[in-house]
């Protein structure tokens, strides 16, 4: 088993490719030969099972009071200081399925080029089709498909920093996987969380889903030109999401019109800003 | 399904600790899940049944500790039962709750042979 990197699963289950790219770029370095003292339990038969005769009425209880999550967290912290040295602002983008993260991301990117350098990991279970929308717009990306994983761990993360190589001072935007409650465990060592919820899913989603929304810094509300069209009350929104958060900032905005995005361009150029400063 | 990897995590753990120690088997592992944590519990149970196989743990119980939620109130100075993030004191409507107990994720002991 490998600590909490997603995988029930091989680890060649986890790829990593970019677009343009020939071929799948399996993760051979990934989890399971480097970590001292993590071995595996493959000569386990040789000594379990059955003889047990020296071993019974020796049972003994050992104190462990290890974090579970100790693991993903290390390497988030070594994730964040090395975005923090280079001056990058890691954003994480968690949102359900289909909110327009990617869309959001497009069209960030093609109003941003002349001032902001962006890069992107790109994190789904399957396919290269949002690495390639991304590739469209010129911006570096690197997709990351978890296989049968739910979300990025920060092994994830750093592996994928290590093909991209993102820029001093840039800005790296990693799309989580679509999913609302797991993404929200793991730390990958971004400056902030970023949730995306749209207006044709609930109104009452930050009380149904409120980790996500506790977790997060920014709310990006999309899809307002729909709103004619849609039972979703804005305002409703985000006093459900107050409720959990009230330190959630929020921006409603339509990525397919543009409307409302700038106010979101100025947050990011804020952030950057402060982050460099910093560095 | 995050609870996959929370198993994956409980059993790297307890393997290392009992190897450390030189046991061949874990009876049992004893675990802290906080109500805030955001982990099920029946889905964590199912995880760990199918991940045990083929490690120290194959045969090993879970021994579940539920943390309850628990938060301060920095205005009304009370402690109040959270079951899930509040931002306001139930008591006095006022301030932010500050978190006290309930998000741990820990494994607290194994029992070995």
């Amino acid at each position: 088993m490998c600590d909490t990197c997603g995988c029930d699963q091989p680890p060649e289950a986890v790829t990593f490719r970019k677009p343009g790219e020939p071929g799948h770029h399996h993760d051979h370095h990934h989890d399971h030969h480097h970590d001292p003292g993590h071995t595996h339990d493959h000569h386990h038969h040789n000594h379990h099972d059955h003889d047990h005769s020296d071993g019974h009425g020796a049972s003994r209880t050992l104190q462990v009071e290890t974090d579970i999550l100790q693991q993903n967290n290390l390497l988030a912290q070594r994730n964040r200081g090395w975005f923090e040295a280079k001056g990058i602002l890691a954003l994480n983008l968690v949102s359900s399925p289909g909110s327009g993260k990617t869309t959001v991301l497009e069209r960030t990117i093609t109003a941003l080029k002349d001032g902001m350098n962006i890069s992107v990991i790109e994190g789904d279970q399957q396919t290269l089709n949002d690495a390639d929308r991304i590739a469209a717009t010129g911006a570096p990306v690197i997709q990351v498909n978890t296989g049968k994983g739910c979300h990025l761990d920060a092994r994830m993360i750093r592996r994928a920093c290590d093909e991209l190589a993102p820029a001093d001072g840039s800005c790296l935007m990693i799309e989580n996987v679509g999913n609302l409650v797991c993404p929200a465990m793991f730390d990958l060592g971004e400056a902030a969380k970023v949730v995306i919820i749209s207006v044709t899913e609930g109104d009452d989603k930050p009380l149904k889903y409120p980790t996500m929304f506790a977790a997060a810094d920014l709310c990006l509300i999309n899809k307002i030109d729909l709103l004619p069209y849609v039972n979703f009350d804005v305002d409703k929104c985000e006093q459900a999401a107050r409720a959990v958060n009230p330190r959630l900032e929020f921006h409603r905005v339509s990525a397919t019109t543009g409307e409302g995005l700038e106010q979101w361009y100025d947050w990011l150029k804020n952030r950057l800003g402060s982050r460099r400063t910093e560095s | 399904m995050h609870e996959m990897s929370i198993v994956s995590g409980i059993l790297d753990i307890a393997g290392n600790e009992a190897r450390a120690a030189g046991a061949r088997i874990i009876n049992s592992v004893e675990i802290e899940v906080g109500e805030l944590a955001g982990v099920e519990i029946p889905s964590l149970e199912f995880c760990f049944e199918v991940a045990r196989r083929g490690t120290l743990a194959e045969t090993a119980d879970l021994v579940i500790h539920e943390i309850p939620g628990r938060g301060h109130c920095p205005d009304c100075d009370r402690e109040v039962a959270m079951e899930y993030f509040m931002a306001v004191c139930p008591e006095c409507g006022q301030a932010l709750l500050e978190i006290l107990q309930g998000r741990e994720l820990r494994v607290r002991s194994i029992n070995v042979d």
